[in-house]
């Protein structure tokens, strides 16, 4: 987790707002130079006052951040060089767009000429030249949405930090911006911190994610490693769609285990780290990874259940099954491969591979 | 297929005019229902605020005393040229209405409306009425000219026929040219009064340089105070907000008088600032300006930090979170951020302190001096003291048409800046 030069490290951070209780407990983070890293958790996870407390809006109550080598604690947010976007954008509605962006850049006491250029090649990077002299009002909300963003870059600060700045927008703009946000993000280089409760969003755009929950990074990794190899159960439900069983460890072997479901059934899986021999974990299974076709295949796992539900989704069914393990136990299927019929309380047999499942600790 | 269209044009035609026939119809009903709604108070309007704005504005140009009085004379005097002594006819008539409005006691009225525009004017006609109506009624017109200037030699002399003929049209403009310091001259001019008569427009610039004065002061103290009143814990602002309310729920009279108890030489303030050792004599603070600014002050500040607070609640906090963010300085992000965005605040709290304060009669009344009375006074006095409603209405509709310009200016700015913003 250590980088070799993080442009952020959090060392032993804490923030308490009651002095009761951390909403940030004990935090230790590096942000690698020209990353794209994504805070995700629920609302209340603590990770946007993370971000608050590296802009300076916030200050630890323990601990200290250091941008560059240098401790930020007594640095004013004003002088820190941090871009950041808000959620609601903050565009001043009193200022043209060009006043807006120009804004960073006057405060400096950069040139007069230069501010001219540098605001017009801000607004061609978002491409919105055109929309210079209108006031923020007049824009739509992803319009306002890049002007937020060639306001925070025009002053070419260190890091840039995101505060959800997607979620007021509808589902269609907010795919478009999160591809554009990648693009301009992979052309100039500078480090992205994003804050986000939407994980599709955190998948599709990071470097690396940091799951939050509790005050406390659950899991910090590249979005695939997320998916494909959950930390614990917190992160194994919030990342993605998933089944859970619970079960007792019986047998661990590298990274392999047995599991014993409570219903009896003996599970081979994936052990995830801090699993032990005779203590209840947890095993996750996807909704895709579910497969009709292995009913032959003598190694796979199989569980008994009862179909529930079907659900149409046009590319994909899902189906609801009941186990005894888990009475809300979905399956996705491509549409395409979908040949069986469907009557409620019909008995099945689930097969996954035991590469397809994971045990992990419980939360 | 074509043939069907053809034949559904007509109808979807009808159907349509039904359609916006039916659509008029709920809307009239609709249209009734909010005019019902706002008939009470529109009425209510209407009777109690209108009307007698309305009928004060007539005041204030109306003039029919001296026609009630001798309605004859008056109709033949805006006939005569006034170049020369008016015929023996025109005598015969003054005589024969001034022992008729002497009886009818309308005569008074009449002297008194004359005597505004030419003092003396009262006692010369009072005498004369007396002394006519002891004797008896003349024979004739010439008869009539030599008794009336017999009762005084003032009746042989063109201006005091020039002064009747002056105030015999029943609409005058000399109270809102006195209003203003001005006055028509014997040729009919409008010239500016003489120095000592021409007190109003003075008044006018105290009454608006106190106003200004107060409403600065109000500005000067309540943003910072309607800021933290936007910005507090909502645990606070609600307490902070009922010491701004409280002056609300307290009599305006009270709370002035509680003023002269406050300042006066060895009241609390003066108390207080010479046990601390601050001052060595007592200092006046009352009955002179800075007690009217004190105790004016002290009743429109609530005006202007609801009005700056209302405005000041609606901006969120991440633009001045933003400013900082973007390297400003937070007195730099706080005057070219924050307070641009409080400017339609502070200029709808500056416009109601205004105008409230160029119309305060009950503060400077009681803690100024006569040197710090405003204009209110003035009208006050000409109501209540000397029962002269034209004038008291003509300087009530200079004020009003003041406290109008300003709105509309108001009105004016505020709606650019919309157009600005929008």
């Amino acid at each position: 987790m250590s980088a070799v030069d993080p442009i952020v490290r959090f060392e032993n951070i804490q923030k308490s707002y009651d002095g009761e209780v951390n909403i940030v407990k004990n935090l230790n983070l590096d942000i690698e130079r020209g990353e794209f890293l994504t805070l995700l958790g629920p609302s209340g996870s603590g990770k946007s006052t993370c971000l608050m407390m590296l802009a300076g809006f916030e200050s630890p109550t323990q601990g200290t951040i250091y941008l560059d080598g240098q401790a930020l604690n007594k640095i004013p947010p004003y002088k820190r060089d941090i871009g950041v976007v808000f959620q609601n954008y903050a565009l001043f509605p009193h200022m043209s767009v060009a006043e807006n962006i120009a804004f960073p850049l006057g405060v400096r006491k950069v040139p007069k000429s230069e501010i001219e250029q540098r605001t017009k090649k801000a607004l061609d990077m978002v491409r919105l030249g055109h929309l210079a002299d209108r006031k923020p009002i007049q824009l739509s909300g992803g319009q306002q949405q890049r002007i937020a963003l060639a306001r925070a870059l025009v002053f070419e600060p260190k890091l840039v930090l995101l505060d959800e700045p997607l979620g007021a927008l509808d589902k269609n703009l907010r795919e478009q911006m999160q591809i554009e946000l990648k693009h301009l993000h992979e052309n100039l280089g500078v480090t992205m911190v994003f804050v986000t409760h939407d994980q599709s969003e955190a998948l599709t755009m990071s470097d690396r994610i940091a799951v939050f929950n509790d005050g406390i990074i659950q899991q910090i990794d590249s979005p695939t490693a997320l998916y494909e190899r959950p930390a614990n159960e917190f992160v194994a439900t919030f990342i993605g769609e998933t089944n859970v069983m619970r079960g007792t460890v019986e047998q661990l072997i590298n990274n392999t285990c047995q599991l014993r479901l409570n219903s009896g059934a003996l599970i081979h899986a994936e052990a995830g780290a801090g699993l032990q021999i005779g203590q209840p974990a947890c095993l996750s299974v996807r909704p895709e990874r579910i497969d009709f076709t292995l009913a032959s295949d003598a190694e796979c796992n199989r569980i008994n259940g009862h179909l529930a539900e079907y659900i149409y989704h046009g590319d994909h069914i899902r189906l609801r099954l009941t186990l005894a393990e888990n009475d809300d136990f979905m399956i996705k299927v491509p549409a395409n491969h979908w040949q069986g019929s469907f009557t409620p309380g019909q008995a099945t047999e689930l097969c996954f591979r035991a590469s397809d499942c994971r045990a992990v600790p419980v939360a | 297929m074509e043939l069907a269209v053809e034949n559904n044009g007509p109808s979807l035609k009808d159907e349509s005019r039904e359609l916006k026939i039916r659509l008029r119809r709920s809307q009239r009903r609709q249209k009734m229902k909010a005019l019902l709604l706002v008939a009470p108070l529109f009425l209510f309007t209407l009777i109690v605020f209108i009307t007698p704005i309305a009928l004060m504005m007539v005041r204030s140009v109306e003039s029919p005393e001296v026609q009630n009085a001798f309605p004859e004379t008056s109709k033949a005097l805006m006939q005569w040229q006034a170049t020369e002594l008016p015929s023996v006819d025109i005598y015969a008539l003054m005589v024969q209405e001034i022992r008729q409005s002497w009886a009818d006691k309308t005569l008074s009225q009449a002297a008194q409306r004359i005597n505004y525009e030419d003092p003396g004017f009262r006692s010369l006609l009072t005498r004369t009425a007396r002394q006519l109506s002891r004797g008896s009624a003349p024979k004739t017109a010439a008869e009539a000219k030599a008794l009336l200037i017999k009762t005084n030699a003032q009746w042989g002399e063109l201006p005091t026929w020039q002064v009747i003929k002056n105030t015999a049209p029943a609409y005058t403009s000399y109270y809102l040219l006195t209003s203003l310091d001005l006055q028509k001259n014997a040729q009919g001019d409008i010239v500016a009064a003489p120095e000592d008569q021409g007190i109003y427009v003075n008044i006018f610039l105290r009454t608006l340089w106190i106003a200004f004065v107060v409403t600065m002061i109000c500005l000067v103290l309540g943003f910072p105070l309607a800021h933290l009143l936007a910005n507090a814990p909502s645990k606070y602002a609600n307490l902070l907000m009922i010491g701004v309310l409280l002056p609300f729920w307290t009599s305006l009279l009270v709370r002035t008088s509680a003023w002269v108890v406050v300042l006066q030489k060895n009241g609390l303030i003066n108390g207080l600032l010479e046990s601390i050792g601050l001052i060595n004599e007592p200092l006046i603070l009352l009955f002179n300006r800075p007690g009217v600014y004190i105790g004016l002050v002290h009743i429109l500040l609530p005006f202007m930090v609801l009005s700056l607070y209302s405005v000041m609640k609606s901006i969120p906090g991440t633009y001045m979170r933003a400013a900082l963010s973007l390297g400003a300085h937070p007195v730099v992000a706080f005057f070219k951020v924050y307070v641009p965005q409080t400017l339609p605040g502070v200029a709808a709290g500056f416009l109601l302190c205004f105008i409230m304060s160029i119309g305060y009669y009950i503060t400077p009344a009681l803690i100024g001096s006569p040197q710090d009375q405003m204009i209110s006074y003035f009208i006050a006095y000409y109501t209540n003291n000397v029962i002269n409603w034209g004038m008291a209405s003509a300087l009530g509709a200079i004020l009003l048409l003041a406290s109008t310009l300003l709105f509309v200016l108001y009105a004016r700015l505020s709606n650019r800046n919309q157009i600005k913003m929008g």
